[in-house]
């Protein structure tokens, strides 16, 4: 309960003022025929917009391939917009360069999948943290220290006296992920983008883990993106929720919401097919949808789920793009079933 | 004595695969006792490093090197199969009775062979069909696991992975084993191609009388087949048990701690 009057505050407190704001972004890449002369496009993020506001989480949940990794590079400044913009704590990533956007880096915390392969094999974990600070210019070694041992603390990583020395190969996967969401919170961001962080842990770790970086979350009011395929792990987090389907959002809501109540047909494939462990399980077939997801170079026409969709309207659905419908307050979806247009097609 | 009834496909006594390491002994199957019965699956769960997968390889002896020791018995049909030597257990346990999918095996696929050429290798060594008869055996499987007949004629990297995982499975079931071993099939894939795969193997269990071992640390998924649930922990099996009373309520604490994560809906 204490948890909801948190997020409710934080929301009201500066309600008009998002610290991301994700403009119409599209993140292309292209394509060359024999090293040079085009080939076309790879859309991989094709017209997204979403805002997040200071202290709350937002998870994206989307099939590999269907964008969410270009979009969140495109967000920690990897990548650069094609189109649209990234307005992050007032600040355009499209104008935003040099010197800028190393300090514009700096204020975003990345959380990366494989803790395994994130860290550096040869350096300790006081080397791993004490580098961020080195870069940013906190040039007096005893603060440095303080903050290494502070964060440690925070991401519960004790004895500190024991933990400092050790390379990353001699702590076991949770520990490691530990000093990845350490050295991702060391600088303080305002911003945290987590990238599948449990996907390669043991089911035991992942609650421990996603519990930390909640705890970590509120107590810091910070921004939270959190990507995931896996619905099973997003209850854990996230005041709201988006699904990315092939370059696209199709579906923004409220946790609860989407979980309980989804609209649009890929959403509700993506629930039906993760199941809750339950022995009849194994009695019945599970509905899913045939087929697998488009390419990115030559989208289907319409909707983007058009070829696998059940519930598809002929000569709508595959001919025009569908609008995003707000169908209660903060819930959107792109889905003609909930326009008028589509309804009266029915 | 032998308490194998006429149902118990695979029976597994004390067995024990231990590996010699610089560091010491690993004890990776340490004395596993479990029964399987025709046509059921059952599903080793447990986490990275416990020995699931060694003790996949210890059914099937397809061992390393650094063997220690490897010792118990391990009945098919009743007959003991530990005793079989070398040659006798290839001629006539590999693919013909027990096959095996292992991790990964999609990635694994010749990339200079065509699909259906892979797929039907396996029914021209051990069944001695020709090519012919084995390339039409091919594409019946095809059928069944549902991959385009033309897929035949393609390569590994022409294919998407839920194809390929598909194509790895069909190369399981074409010697028509009565028991295929699947070292997690489905954790590489997509949530929705996992549950088209998932759909895949229960119908195949149906229509081909299969028996399954399916080993994976994804409880949620492993509920999608299962007729029984082992728990292995360090190289043992900590809970043993039928789908029903694992699935509503899970015993050893080790399968407590890691229940919480795979419930969808309630949020804690």
């Amino acid at each position: 309960m204490s948890e909801m009057d948190n997020g409710a505050q934080s929301v009201s407190k500066t309600e008009d003022e998002p610290i991301l704001q994700i403009d119409n972004l599209h993140v292309w890449y292209e394509l060359k025929r024999f090293g040079f002369g085009h080939a076309g496009y790879v859309r991989a993020v094709d017209g997204v917009d979403f805002d997040l506001r200071q202290g709350e989480a937002m998870a994206c949940v989307g099939e590999s391939g269907c964008g969410k990794s270009s979009l969140m590079k495109t967000i920690l400044g990897l990548n650069r917009p094609t189109k649209g913009d990234v307005i992050f704590d007032n600040q355009r990533l499209t104008e935003t360069s040099g010197e800028d956007l190393r300090l514009y880096r700096a204020k975003i915390g990345y959380v990366q999948q494989d803790p395994f392969s994130a860290l550096p094999p040869f350096m300790t974990v006081q080397r791993i943290l004490e580098e961020p600070l080195v870069i940013n210019g906190v040039s007096d070694k005893k603060e440095r220290i303080a903050r290494i041992r502070k964060i440690l603390e925070e991401v519960k990583l004790t004895p500190i006296e024991e933990v400092l020395p050790k390379f990353p190969h001699m702590l076991s996967g949770g520990q490691q992920q530990r000093v990845v969401i350490a050295r991702a919170m060391i600088m303080e961001p305002k911003l945290l983008v987590a990238d599948e962080p449990v996907s390669m842990l043991d089911a035991s770790v992942r609650v421990e883990i996603l519990r930390l970086l909640r705890n970590l979350q509120e107590k810091h009011n910070l921004s939270v993106i959190y990507i995931t395929h896996d619905l099973s792990t997003v209850r854990y987090f996230s005041e709201y929720i988006f699904v990315m389907y092939a370059g696209e959002v199709i579906e923004i809501a409220k946790m609860e919401d989407l979980l309980q109540d989804p609209k649009h047909p890929y959403t509700f494939a993506l629930l039906e097919a993760s199941s809750d462990p339950d022995a009849n399980n194994a009695l019945v077939m599970r509905e899913v949808p045939r087929g697998e997801p488009p390419s990115l170079v030559n989208p289907p026409k319409g909707c983007r789920f058009n070829p696998r969709c059940p519930k598809i309207i002929e000569g709508l659905c595959d001919v025009k793009r569908p609008p995003n419908v707000e169908v209660t307050p903060h819930h959107k979806v792109a889905c003609w079933l909930y326009d008028e247009e589509g309804m009266n097609a029915v | 004595m032998e308490s194998a009834s006429n149902h118990d496909l695979l029976v597994v006594k004390n067995l024990r695969l231990h590996f010699k390491a610089r560091a010491g002994v690993v004890q990776a199957v340490d004395g596993v006792d479990f029964k399987l019965r025709k046509n059921q699956a059952t599903v080793v769960i447990g986490e990275s490093g416990c020995g699931k997968s060694s003790l996949a390889k210890a059914i099937l002896r397809l061992l390393p090197r650094n063997v220690d020791t490897y010792d118990g018995q391990v009945l098919l049909n009743g007959k003991d199969i530990m005793q079989y030597n070398t040659e006798t257990f290839r001629r006539e346990v590999r693919w013909k009775k027990i096959s095996m999918v292992p991790q990964a095996a999609m990635n694994a696929l010749n990339p200079v062979m065509r699909i259906g050429d892979q797929v039907a290798e396996p029914a021209m060594i051990h069944m001695g069909l020709s090519k012919d008869e084995a390339l039409k055996s091919a594409l019946q499987m095809f059928e069944h696991v549902g991959v385009p007949v033309d897929f035949l004629h393609r390569y590994a990297f022409e294919l998407s992975g839920g194809m390929r995982q598909r194509a790895a499975l069909a190369m399981s079931l074409i010697t028509l084993p009565d028991l295929v071993i699947l070292d997690e099939p489905t954790s590489a894939l997509d949530v929705l191609t996992q549950a088209n795969i998932m759909n895949l193997m229960k119908r195949v269990k149906q229509e081909l009388e299969t028996s399954f071992i399916l080993i994976t640390h994804d409880i949620a998924t492993s509920s999608e087949l299962a007729d029984s649930v082992a728990v292995m922990y360090a190289g043992q099996i900590v809970e043993v048990g039928d789908a029903h009373s694992f699935f509503a309520e899970p015993l050893h604490p080790y399968s407590k701690s890691s229940w919480p994560v795979c419930h969808v809906c309630e949020r804690q």
